[in-house]
């Protein structure tokens, strides 16, 4: 067996002769022999053809440089490094009689178009979002950052899949200790098998457990950019077009990109009625529990009359009224979400109107308690982050039981614990409740108020000109 | 005349927060004047908690066993206080809106106000002029604790002038409207009556989207009294591990089981009625005679404490 054929074999083990593993022998210069070898599921065959034509020539006409091209490199074999090279979709071809192995890097990319998240819709602005592809993804951040200030770091997860991952920050803009803290993380990450990118926010986030994320998700470019420019660090994976974003404040998940695509007022309104759906979102039916189990006295007389003669003809606790339909709510929504978009929207028609009109023709639920439940759900779908949204929808469980049982008092329980658990977070070792807590009182009206991008210069007025004598008879100046 | 003493009692707790500030370096606490201070605010807290759980009681709790109301205030203290020390620094910021949201609420009552109430002024009882004065202060209870975390400020740092005077404006308007308020909704024998003028006027009020206001305050003034809490535990907290101490989480969790247990004690109509009607007597003593006793004794040793900050 010569030398060729026993590389062959070897190469062959150790890609446990799996069905897309190609290998060939091919002549090479002067009658010898070379093993051309690679993934075929990851490979672009005429590509590769077309820049081995290209080096045949070279070698034929005996170019010096005959392996020097933008996408080939020419290094010593070594196996490990072949492996490395076939997984990441090069090409390879082995030279078994100089010892050497040119590697070309024709991939055959799967990946989508970067058309706009379907989760993350905006009116105004661009349209563009992330792909699954990290080479697309660099590609619209760099289109719009037009700066070597963008620094990309790259390193990879997983020790068994080892899957490519870029973190980016831009240099001079984000704090030393934000980058120090991130890279310590990084290099403390300790996974085997890397699949999906909520992993990934596992090992870098400071508290897992908390109910609140603590790294932003995106798949807009916009807002990555956004991001980068106010000094953040960005986390892009090979295999999900979720950027990851940190340090955040819980106020940078109300944040939308068509906050500041529209104009200064429209934006800062609508932020402002998303701060608020989070208090009805998470408060609204623990306060209406606490009312009509405890408090009815805090009612006007003409609605206590009302409320009371609606609710005296349900069987159940107001408990476990809105927990029957907090829990159909759920199921209509995580049916909705696995169903064909179509049958989608057919679900929402059947659980919202049907089910709510019968479950209160039937007596099981109050009518005030299905507006209390649908102005809840409605408030939890206005933040524009799909994790706090989720965490939202979460967290008025806990706050239903507290007031059941104890009324406004539990209610001042709740949030008292909610409030110290906020202040107590950190986002990449940055207070999540900043600008509250740490109280920073000049920068807390940003929490609430988009302002304009620049601040309008002094301009003369239409009707009372400025008194300039160049223009006082009347001429042009 | 309450008006005015309160006032007055308010330019003296500025005057007594600027001597703080001038002289905060000698509030060295040896281990007796820790104790001191320690139990001080231990019973303090435990007659403050066995208060709350009166008051919720009386007007919204009434069915609630006082073990359970004592024993959630006592444990989201305890959360905070094995937080990290900037959490209890900062969870005040959370009564910034409820001051706000009791202002506005206060503000419904302006049409039903009688400033006339206000006077006549009468400063020839001595008696009732110092007794006015000795409640009006009292207002500014715990401003020793001034001393105890003025320390772990930056040293570069200096709070006379404006920041105390703007600290001090704040919470004297404050109190200041709830006092004017009081007075000129009440004439003095109704007064009298009323053992709790603030909530009297605000369940006063008629206003279309809810009937009772003054249940929304008392739920307000739960939040910012388990805030004193906290804050209060936290100095003891402060003091106590001066010195380092083995199994420190143990020992505050131990501490909470003691503040949940003692109140239970103390919350008779008695017991109440009495502690209301001493403490701003011995608040006298540990707020303004005995920090400035330790100031002076200090100076004149020329022992300082050691900043932190």
């Amino acid at each position: 067996m010569d030398k060729v054929e026993l590389m062959m074999k070897s190469l062959q083990k150790a890609f446990n002769h799996s069905s897309d593993f190609t290998v060939r022998q091919v002549d090479w210069r002067e009658g010898t022999s070379a093993i051309l070898c690679f993934y075929s599921s990851l490979v672009d065959a005429k590509e590769v053809q077309r820049v081995l034509d290209t080096i045949y020539a070279r070698l034929d006409t005996n170019k010096p440089f005959w392996s020097e091209t933008l996408i080939t490199t020419l290094e010593p074999f070594s196996l490990p490094l072949a492996i490395e090279h076939i997984c990441n979709g090069e090409t390879l071809i082995v030279i078994p009689e100089s010892g050497e192995m040119l590697s070309l890097t024709v991939v055959n990319q799967v990946q989508r178009n970067p058309d706009e998240p379907n989760n993350e819709h905006v009116l105004r602005g661009s349209h563009e979002g992330l792909v699954e592809g990290l080479e697309t993804n660099l590609a619209l951040l760099r289109k719009r950052i037009h700066n070597p200030a963008l620094v990309v770091k790259s390193f990879s997860i997983g020790k068994e899949t080892n899957t490519k991952a870029y973190y980016l920050y831009i240099d001079g803009v984000i704090k030393p200790e934000t980058l120090d803290e991130i890279e310590k993380r990084i290099d403390a990450i300790n996974i085997e098998y890397f699949y999906s990118v909520g992993q990934l926010s596992d090992e870098l986030e400071d508290s897992v457990w908390s109910p609140f994320p603590q790294l932003l998700n995106t798949e807009r470019p916009d807002r990555v950019v956004a991001n980068l420019v106010e000094g953040k660090v960005v986390l892009l994976t090979n295999i999900s077009p979720t950027a990851l974003i940190a340090p955040v404040t819980f106020f940078s998940f109300y944040q939308s990109p068509d906050d500041y695509n529209g104009r200064v007022l429209v934006g800062s309104f609508y932020r402002i009625v998303r701060l608020m759906s989070f208090l009805a979102a998470v408060f609204l039916p623990a306060f209406y529990i606490a009312i009509i189990s405890f408090h009815f006295e805090v009612l006007p007389l003409e609605l206590s009359n009302q409320v009371k003669s609606d609710v005296n003809e349900i069987p159940y606790r107001p408990l476990i009224e809105a927990l029957i339909l907090e829990i159909i709510m759920e199921l209509i929504r995580e049916s909705s979400i696995r169903l064909p978009q179509s049958v989608g929207q057919t679900i929402g028609i059947v659980g919202g109107l049907v089910i709510g009109d019968a479950i209160v023709s039937a007596g099981l639920v109050s009518n005030l308690m299905v507006i209390v439940v649908a102005l809840t759900a409605i408030s939890s779908y206005v933040v524009p982050s799909v994790e706090l949204n989720t965490s939202i929808r979460m967290l008025r469980f806990p706050f239903m039981l507290l007031a059941s049982l104890f009324g406004f008092f539990g209610i001042v329980i709740g949030v008292v614990v909610l409030l110290i658990h906020l202040i107590n977070l950190s986002s990449l070792k940055q207070p999540y409740f900043a600008p509250i807590v740490p109280f920073q009182p000049k920068e807390l009206y940003k929490v609430f108020v988009r302002g304009p991008y620049f601040k309008p210069t002094v301009q003369v007025t239409t009707f009372s000109p400025p008194k300039d004598n160049s223009v006082k008879n009347g001429d042009t100046p | 005349m309450a008006w005015v003493l309160f006032i007055v009692a308010a330019i003296w707790h500025y005057f007594l927060l600027i001597f703080f500030e001038r002289y905060y370096r000698y509030f060295y606490l040896n281990t007796f004047f820790q104790w001191v201070y320690k139990i001080y605010w231990f019973l303090m807290l435990a007659s403050f908690i066995a208060y709350m759980e009166f008051v919720l009681a009386s007007w919204v709790l009434p069915q609630t066993p006082e073990w359970i109301v004592i024993f959630f205030i006592v444990a989201l203290s305890l959360y905070a206080n094995l937080s990290r020390p900037e959490t209890v620094i900062n969870i005040g910021v959370m009564l910034i809106p409820l001051v706000f949201i009791f202002i506005i609420f206060l503000m419904l009552a302006v049409p039903d106000l009688t400033w006339t109430n206000l006077f006549p002024l009468d400063f020839t009882n001595k008696k009732e002029i110092i007794q006015g004065f000795i409640h009006g202060a009292f207002a500014f209870m715990g401003a020793e604790m001034f001393l105890i975390f003025r320390p772990f400020l930056q040293k570069e740092l200096t709070l006379k002038g404006k920041p105390i005077f703007i600290y001090q404006l704040v919470i004297f308007v404050f109190y200041l409207i709830s006092v004017l308020f009081s007075q000129m909704f009440f004439t003095i024998e109704e007064i009298k009556l009323v053992p709790e003028p603030i909530i009297y006027i605000l369940k006063s009020q008629e206003v279309t989207f809810v009937k009772r206001l003054d249940i929304f305050f008392v739920y307000i003034w739960l939040s910012w009294s388990i805030v004193t809490v906290m804050i209060v535990n936290f100095t003891f907290r402060i003091i106590h591990f001066v010195k380092e101490r083995k199994r420190p989480k143990l020992q505050i969790i131990v501490y909470h089981v003691l503040l949940a247990i003692v109140p239970l004690f103390f919350v008779k109509f008695r017991v109440i009625e009495f502690m209301k009607s001493s403490f701003h007597y011995i608040f006298l003593i540990f707020t303004f005679l005995l920090p400035i006793l330790i100031i002076f004794w200090n100076k004149w040793r020329g022992k300082e404490c050691i900043e932190k900050g």
